[in-house]
């Protein structure tokens, strides 16, 4: 049951992002050596591995953002047996989505001097609207004992499992009290998927969302308790339109709480 | 009067006796956990010394089922080189000082869960053999508490080691011995003998405590209203609020339900087979190749509601909710299990 | 779990695991093969038709998997052999699919409370969809060995094609069953002198009578709901049909939760019911 094969050749690709992603990976301190003696990191600039393909396993940080983005994704798919989506902006399209929601020419002119030197697409866009993605691991940063449970379950040649677990679920575990019963804060957890180890709540901070909507997120009820809890509808909209802004529901909640133009 | 140390006897000892008791527990080897006031509730945790308990219950996040159901075990490891199975089950010696009677029954249904069939669990029993109840009867009621609904509370008379209840004048308790481990623990211990007046004051607190519990849930017929109810509009009112967070299974002291899973590390050299909570409220709890017997929320939280109201009665011949109503403080929703049954029966 | 005096004595850890090594795989059709197995201890495995194994690839994770073999055939007796008919449908049966002869495995087991044979004593109806023959083979075998009853097998599969067992069909015949076959569609050109539709349709052709007689149905539940509803109709009671059930299971214990239905656990009191105990169950959306 041991068979172990030729080493599977492991690559890290960044396309518009942070770099965070790419993090989870260096910060694997005591794991690193283990993972370096059963697979090949082929590619991973940060690391300074930089061989061609083809790839057994890549993880792809970032969204895709212009064309040469776009160029890029479709070789790396083309290059890669499996291919995973890791952390907001690969997998939503990141913070940055936030310009999908606003004229492009007047975001470049108000931000660069020289906005005719930008070329983007209008929008930034999850890796799988470009490419077929074979699997998606959320968050902002992606948790690394995700990233770990997805190199050893291929390694193994099994078909990875993501929990539906909520934020909430990694709160009680650490006896963290409830921000929404005991505070009145509008926590997002309760839409959230787990990966964070409940970061935010434990430093009594409302959940932002970061790990994107839960496998059932109860979105309007969710809204009715923000407005119970004294939130405008400009503070719900602008709760959902915020780090992962681009996941469906969370796009679709926050249009529906459109803020009121104010009058002059 | 000097203690005996012996099964079935009483006095009325001082908070001072507490610290006794405790470090009598400790010298033996066990790790004792208490209610200590902590993030504005009650926190179990290993206890230093008997003044850092809190005698007020608050009900707590977690219940103390984690000492004897972890959230995590491994149980056992695979070693991938030479294909030998390690199966380590070590007894694990603590206590719990200051348990309520909500949380006794509790234990005890799990004890049915786990032990009751014709194999009994070995890691759960590796926890639960040796595990000594100081038990405080509970003399006032929390909002949400509904134990005496549930005949769980806020009294108990069975199944503890050493039983306390708390009398008028503030620090003289009645110490009641319910077992031989609970007579060494207090043998020669220097204490007032327990008079019938004390016994009065004991039970006319009890009774105030329950004759006072603003939560309420009538049990006479539940589980077959609570059968009938099945399609009640109720289930879809609160389903519409529900977030299906599972925080209301999570802190529930009778949810057993549990994966089993593999976890290897990179090296690819071990694999620990591992059994974690899981709850009736995760998606991922009722899928099945090729679909999900509850897809949809309101079939979880219905399931959630009907197994400690109706089910558990049908498995256990005891209902697997002890009225602890850790569930509705720890709402976010402000979804109540006892709202629901009085709901459901007509009561509300 | 089955418990033997001996286990009871040792206190054994019922969630331990057993090797089992695989003298043979057959391939039954292109997503279903039998394994061949004995405990790699050389004790003979003894299990009752309609239980089932919690079968481990450690690493990948464990299934809940029927034995599909007579558990007092020759080869049982004699050499201590089982048998498991799996199809390939996720981590833990794609793993399996890649073992060979020779290669080991673990189970824990035998779970459940299998077919009531015993009580079988009349005529017998087996109706079977797909994957679910698995099951009901070790009943079959034990009903040809020694019943006198009368014994008719209704069986359905996608295509001719998805039929596992296929060349035993006449050792069936010849044994004195009756077999219906049908498939919910034929492949193209190919020689099939059966029906092709639903496996209810094939109701009208049975002479099993339900005065005298019992039903066991595996399959799919969709199916078994519609056979069973069919079979009402045709004044079979409740009493004497007999379905198992499947439903995610990790532990085989009743610990684990995930198979309860209202107050059952398929794992213990199931996999097999009698429909007069699930009726509502099934009905009821729970």
């Amino acid at each position: 049951m041991t068979d172990r094969a030729e080493k599977p050749r492991l690559a890290v690709f960044k396309f518009t992002s942070c770099s965070g992603c790419q993090l989870p990976f260096l910060n694997m301190e005591t794991e690193i050596l283990d993972l370096a003696e059963s697979i090949e990191v082929a590619y991973f600039a940060m690391a300074g591995a930089s061989q061609p393909g083809p790839y057994d396993l890549a993880f792809v940080e970032g969204g895709i953002s212009c064309q040469e983005d776009a160029r890029r994704i479709r070789k790396v798919r083309e290059e890669s047996r499996i291919l995973v989506a890791i952390g907001n902006c690969a997998v939503y399209g990141g913070p940055q989505a936030l310009r999908n929601f606003l004229p492009l020419e007047e975001l470049k002119r108000a931000v660069y001097p020289q906005p005719e030197l930008i070329h983007c697409f209008p929008t930034c866009q999850g890796i799988a609207d470009y490419v077929s993605v074979d699997g998606f691991l959320n968050g902002c940063p992606v948790d690394h004992g995700h990233l770990q449970d997805y190199i050893v379950s291929v390694m193994l040649g099994k078909a990875p499992e993501v929990s539906t677990r909520s934020v909430c679920l990694e709160c009680k575990m650490k006896e963290n009290v409830c921000l929404i019963v005991a505070e009145g804060v509008a926590c997002m957890g309760v839409l959230t998927g787990s990966g964070c180890g409940a970061l935010c709540p434990s430093f009594d901070r409302g959940c932002y969302g970061c790990f994107g909507p839960s496998a059932d997120p109860n979105l309007k009820s969710f809204a009715n308790l923000c407005r119970e809890l004294g939130l405008t509808e400009e503070e719900i909209h602008r709760k959902f339109r915020y780090i992962v802004n681009n996941a469906e529901a969370f796009r679709e909640e926050a249009e529906r709480h459109v803020p009121q133009p104010v009058e002059s | 009067m000097v203690l005996q140390g012996q099964a079935g006897e009483n006095a009325v000892v001082g908070r001072d006796a507490f610290d006794e008791i405790l470090a009598r527990l400790q010298e033996r080897g066990y790790a004792v956990y208490g209610t200590v006031n902590e993030k504005g509730t009650g926190i179990f945790r290993p206890l230093g010394g008997a003044g850092e308990l809190s005698l007020r219950c608050t009900g707590g996040t977690l219940p103390p089922k984690y000492l004897w159901y972890p959230p995590s075990e491994t149980m056992f490891t695979y070693d991938r080189q030479s294909g030998a199975l390690r199966s380590e089950i070590e007894p694990v010696k603590q206590a719990v000082f200051g348990i309520r009677p909500c949380d006794v029954h509790a234990l005890l249904a799990l004890d049915e869960v786990f032990l009751g069939g014709d194999y009994p669990d070995p890691y759960y029993r590796a926890r639960r053999e040796d595990l000594p109840l100081v038990v405080f009867n509970c003399v006032e009621s929390g909002d949400t508490c509904f134990c005496s609904s549930m005949g769980t509370g806020p009294g108990l008379d069975h199944d503890y080691d050493l039983l306390i209840t708390e009398l008028d004048r503030p620090g003289r308790f009645l110490l009641e011995v319910g077992s031989g481990l609970g007579g060494e623990l207090v043998r020669d211990l220097r204490a007032e003998v327990a008079r019938d007046e004390d016994y009065q004051v004991k039970h006319r607190r009890l009774e105030d405590a329950a004759a006072n519990a603003r939560t309420t849930l009538e049990t006479e017929d539940l589980p077959r209203l609570m059968s009938e109810g099945h399609g009640h509009p109720y289930w879809r009112e609160i389903s519409d609020k529900c977030f299906g967070c599972a925080n209301c299974t999570s802190v529930c002291p009778t949810c057993y339900c549990a994966d089993i899973f593999d976890e290897t590390d990179f090296s690819l050299t071990e694999t620990r087979r591992k059994r974690r909570w899981s709850w009736c409220f995760l998606m991922e709890f009722g899928a099945v190749h090729g679909g999900n017997f509850r897809e949809r929320r309101i079939d979880r939280l219905r399931q959630f509601m009907q197994h400690k109201l109706n089910f558990s009665v049908g498995q256990y011949g005891r209902f697997h909710c002890v009225g602890c109503g850790r569930c509705i403080v720890w709402c976010p929703a402000n979804i109540d299990i006892a709202q629901t049954g009085r709901t459901i029966r007509g009561d509300a | 779990m089955v418990k033997s005096e001996e286990d009871l004595r040792r206190g054994a850890n019922p969630l331990s695991l057993r090797p089992v090594e695989i003298l043979d795989v057959r391939r039954e059709t292109p997503d279903v093969n039998t394994y061949t197995l004995r405990l790699v201890d050389g004790s003979r495995f003894r299990f009752r038709p309609g239980q089932f194994n919690m079968v481990s690839v450690i690493g990948i994770g464990e299934s809940a998997l029927s034995m599909s073999s007579d558990p007092e055939g020759t080869e049982a007796l004699a050499e201590g052999v089982f048998q498991h008919t799996i199809r390939v449908v996720g981590n833990v049966t794609r793993a399996l699919a890649r073992l060979r002869a020779g290669d080991r495995f673990w189970i824990r087991g035998p779970y459940g409370n299998g077919w009531p044979l015993e009580q079988a004593s009349g005529d017998l109806l087996i109706i079977a969809g797909g994957i679910g023959l698995a099951p009901l083979r070790p009943a079959i075998y034990r009903r040809l060995a020694g019943n006198p009853g009368r014994l008719e097998i209704l069986y359905g599969a996608r295509t001719p094609g998805d039929m596992p067992f296929r060349d035993e069909f006449p050792v069936w015949q010849e044994g004195g069953a009756r077999l219906l076959l049908t498939a919910d569609k034929a492949d193209e050109g190919a020689e099939w002198p059966y029906r092709v539709g639903l496996v209810t349709a094939l109701l009208d052709e049975v002479e099993v009578s339900p005065a005298r007689g019992q039903v066991f149905i595996c399959g799919p539940e969709g199916m078994m709901k519609s056979v069973v509803g069919a079979l009402s109709k045709r004044g079979w009671p409740p009493e004497e049909i007999f379905v198992s059930l499947e439903r995610r299971m990790e532990c085989g214990q009743k610990t684990c939760g995930r198979c309860q239905i209202a107050d059952v656990y398929v794992c213990q009191d199931g996999p097999v019911f009698s429909y007069a105990a699930v009726r509502d169950l099934l009905g009821v959306d729970l």
